[in-house]
C-alpha cells in the first residue's frame, strides 16, 4: 500500500504556493483543504436550524411583531419538538421555510429586522 | 452405538454447522464478492493452524417464532490459531447466518474469545460482517455489545487488538472497532457508519449511497477511521500479517527481531532526497527508507492528514515508530487530523514498547478559522501530552525548521526526548525570521528613511544569527549536530544505548488527556 502512494505522488507532482506564517512553501494542497469553506460572519438577525429536521408548525408570519423568547416555529428533529425562539424583540422580515419542510443544518428558516 | 456411529454422528453435525445459513446464502455471500467467515479465518492464519470452539452453540431467542428457527454456530465463528507462527485469537461474523446478526449467544461467543485473549495474553482478530443487532432479541442484542465495548477498553494497551470490516458495520456496533488498535477496509465491501442512507434520507432528505457515506476510501481518507484500505480482502489480509510482524504479542513483550540489513542507499540517498531551501518539498517517507533497515517502511494511515507520517519501520532489526512531518502535503504543518493521528500513534508505540523516531521539518499550526473553530487547541494538546507521557525511548531528528510550538510539540528535549539530533540545514527559532525581525525591530524599520531596505536588512541579520541549530545547541537543547550522512550511525547507537530505559511516571490512576 505504501508503494502504491509513493508511486502516485510522484507521477503528480502538482505543487503549489502555500502561505504558513511568513514564508511560502512549495507543497500539494490537501483535498480537505481545496474544500473548505470560508468562513461567513454569522447575522445575528438568521434564525438557521441548530439540528436538521422538519418544521412542524410556524407560529408567525412575515410582518408580525415577535417579542424575545416568543417561540416563532417548531423544528422536529431526533423525536423532539425544538422551539425556534424570537432572539430579540423585532418584525418578521422574512420567513424561508414551510410546514413540513425538512431542513438541514445551518438552514436559514426565518429573519427579523 | 458404536465409537464409529458416534463420531459419524459428531462429523454429521459438525458438517451441518459448518455450512452457516446454507448454499443459498453462501452463493448469495460469494456474488457479492464477499469470502465466506471461516474462508477468511483460513486465510488469514497459517495453514491449518485454526481450531474452532462453540460451533454447536445455539441462539437464545423465544419470541417472534424465534425458538423454531436455528442459526449454525449464531452467526459468528469463534477460534482460536497462528500468524507468523504466533498463537491469536479471532473471530469472524457469519453474513450468511441470520445477516451476521448480533444476538445474545452470538455475543457471548464474542466476549468468550476475548476473555480468552486476555488471560493468554495473545492479540485479539474480529471480522466484522453484520447486519447489526438482532432485533427480535432485544435489550439482549444492546448488552451483547456493551459487553465487547467493556472488554475491547480492558484490553486496550494490554493485547493488539485488531478489526476487519469486510461487509457492513452499523449503528452502535462500529464502536467495537473504534475501540480498537487497527481498524483494516476493503474498497467496495466494506462499510462502516452510526445512521445509514434510509435514516439520513428519512430525517434530512438528503440521498446518499452506503459506500459515499461510509465506504473504506471515505473512512481512510476523510474520517481516519480506517487505518489500512486495501483493494481486495486478500491484499488486506497481506496488510495484517505484515502489521503482525512489526507488533509484539502483548504489551510485556517486544516485536520480533529480524536479521539487519543496511538501507538501499543506491535508491534513497539522503543529500539526493532533501532540498536544503526549507520552502521546497520533497519525501519525508523517502528520508525514512534513507536510513532504515532494507529501507523498509510500513505506513499507517497513509491517506489521512498525510501532513504527518506515522509508520513502522526496523533499525537494526527491531520495530521502531515513525511520527513525520510531511513537507510534501500541506508544507507539514500540524492541525486536528494530523495531531489526532500522530497522538494515537504514539501513544500506541509507548503501550507496546515500541521506540519512538520523530523526524522534525514544520512551519507550525495551520492557520485558518475553521481549524481554530475545530479546537486545534485541544486537539493539539494531544501530541504534546502523548510525547510527554511516552516512556518508550525517544529519538528525535530536526532536518529543517522547528519554529515555535511546533519546534515544542514534536518530541523536543522539554518533552523528555533521549536524544534530540539536527542536522547543520536545521532552524530552531521562536518563529520564522521575517515575522521576528518585524517584531523585534519594529520601531526601527518604522522610522527609517527606506522601511522596506531596513526590514530586508534586518530579517537577513536575524536568519544568519538564528535560522540555525547552534542557539539551541548553545543551551543544551540540541544534544548532537549531526551531518546528513551520519544520521543512521547516530540514531542505531541512540536507539541500542536506550534499551533498559526506565521512566517512573507519578502515581496515579489515570490522567486526563485532551480526548
Amino acid at each position: 500500500m505504501a508503494k502504491k502512494t509513493e508511486e502516485k505522488i510522484e507521477d503528480n507532482q502538482e505543487f503549489e504556493d502555500f502561505r504558513v506564517g511568513d514564508a511560502i512553501y512549495r507543497t500539494k494542497i490537501s483535498q480537505m483543504q481545496k474544500e473548505r469553506k470560508p468562513y461567513k460572519v454569522p447575522n445575528p438577525k438568521e434564525s438557521l436550524a441548530f439540528i436538521p429536521g422538519t418544521i412542524v408548525e410556524i407560529n408567525v408570519k412575515k410582518g408580525d411583531q415577535v417579542k424575545q423568547g416568543e417561540i416563532m416555529m417548531l423544528l422536529e428533529a431526533m423525536k423532539m419538538k425544538n422551539h425556534v425562539k424570537a432572539p430579540f424583540d423585532g418584525v418578521v422580515k422574512n420567513i424561508y421555510v414551510k410546514v413540513g419542510q425538512i431542513v438541514s443544518k445551518n438552514y436559514k428558516m426565518i429573519e427579523l429586522k | 452405538m458404536s465409537l464409529r456411529s458416534k463420531t459419524s454422528d459428531l462429523r454429521k453435525r459438525m458438517s451441518e454447522a459448518i455450512k452457516g445459513g446454507g448454499d443459498k446464502a453462501i452463493e448469495k455471500q460469494v456474488s457479492m464478492g464477499k469470502m465466506t467467515a471461516r474462508e477468511r479465518i483460513i486465510e488469514l492464519l497459517d495453514r491449518k493452524s485454526f481450531f474452532e470452539y462453540d460451533l454447536f452453540v445455539e441462539h437464545a431467542a423465544k419470541d417472534f417464532d424465534m425458538d423454531k428457527k436455528k442459526l449454525a454456530g449464531d452467526g459468528v465463528i469463534i477460534g482460536t490459531g497462528t500468524i507468523n507462527s504466533h498463537p491469536v485469537c479471532i473471530y469472524a461474523q457469519d453474513f450468511t447466518v441470520a445477516g451476521g446478526s448480533l444476538g445474545y449467544m452470538h455475543a457471548r461467543k464474542i466476549t468468550k474469545i476475548m476473555d480468552h485473549a486476555m488471560k493468554l495474553k495473545v492479540p485479539i482478530i474480529g471480522i466484522n460482517d453484520s447486519g447489526g443487532a438482532r432485533i427480535q432479541e432485544g435489550v439482549n442484542s444492546l448488552a451483547g455489545y456493551g459487553e465487547i465495548f467493556y472488554r475491547n477498553t480492558l484490553a486496550s494497551g494490554v493485547i493488539p487488538q485488531i478489526s476487519v470490516i469486510l461487509g457492513p458495520c452499523a449503528g452502535g456496533a462500529v464502536y467495537s472497532p473504534a475501540l480498537t488498535d487497527f481498524v483494516f477496509m476493503v474498497d467496495k465491501i466494506s462499510k462502516m457508519f452510526i445512521t445509514g442512507p434510509e435514516v439520513i434520507k428519512s430525517v434530512l432528505g438528503e440521498e446518499i449511497s452506503m459506500e459515499a457515506l461510509g465506504g473504506a476510501r471515505v473512512h481512510a481518507e476523510k474520517t481516519g477511521n480506517a487505518h489500512f484500505f486495501a483493494e481486495s480482502e486478500k491484499e488486506c489480509f497481506n496488510q495484517i500479517k505484515e502489521l503482525f510482524t512489526y507488533v509484539p504479542w502483548n504489551n510485556t513483550k517486544k516485536a520480533d527481531s529480524f536479521p539487519t540489513k543496511p538501507p538501499k542507499t543506491k535508491s534513497f540517498k539522503i543529500s539526493k532526497i532533501f532540498p536544503a531551501d526549507p520552502t521546497e518539498p520533497y519525501d519525508v517517507r523517502n528520508i525514512v527508507r534513507s536510513i532504515s533497515d532494507d529501507s523498509n517502511f510500513f505506513e499507517v494511515q497513509n491517506l489521512w492528514a498525510a501532513n504527518i507520517v506515522i509508520g513502522f519501520t526496523r533499525l537494526n532489526g527491531d520495530t521502531v515508530g515513525i511520527v513525520a512531518n510531511q513537507p510534501l502535503v500541506l508544507a507539514g504543518v500540524l492541525d486536528v487530523d494530523s495531531s489526532d493521528k500522530a497522538a494515537r500513534f504514539i501513544r500506541y508505540c509507548d503501550a507496546f514498547n515500541i521506540p519512538l523516531l520523530t523526524l522534525v521539518d514544520l512551519p507550525g499550526y495551520l492557520p485558518g478559522i475553521d481549524q481554530e473553530h475545530a479546537g486545534v487547541i485541544r486537539h493539539g494538546a494531544k501530541l504534546l501530552y502523548a510525547y510527554s507521557e511516552a516512556t518508550v525511548p525517544k529519538i528525535t531528528l530536526i532536518m529543517r525548521k522547528a519554529y515555535g510550538g511546533g519546534y515544542i510539540a514534536m518530541c523536543s528535549n522539554h518533552l523528555k526526548a533521549d536524544f534530540v539530533f539536527a542536522w547543520p540545514t536545521a532552524e530552531i527559532a521562536v518563529m520564522g525570521p521575517t515575522g521576528a525581525a518585524n517584531i523585534i525591530f519594529r520601531k526601527e524599520i518604522a522610522q527609517a528613511d527606506d522601511p522596506d531596505a531596513v526590514r530586508q536588512q534586518k530579517i537577513d541579520e536575524y536568519k544568519e544569527k538564528y535560522a540555525n541549530p547552534y542557539i539551541a545547541a548553545a543551551y543544551g537543547y540540541i544534544d548532537s549536530v549531526i551531518e546528513l550522512n551520519e544520521t543512521r550511525k547516530f540514531i542505531l547507537h541512540a536507539l541500542e544505548i536506550s534499551q533498559s530505559k526506565e521512566v517512573v511516571l507519578p502515581a496515579r490512576k489515570h490522567g486526563v488527556p485532551p480526548f
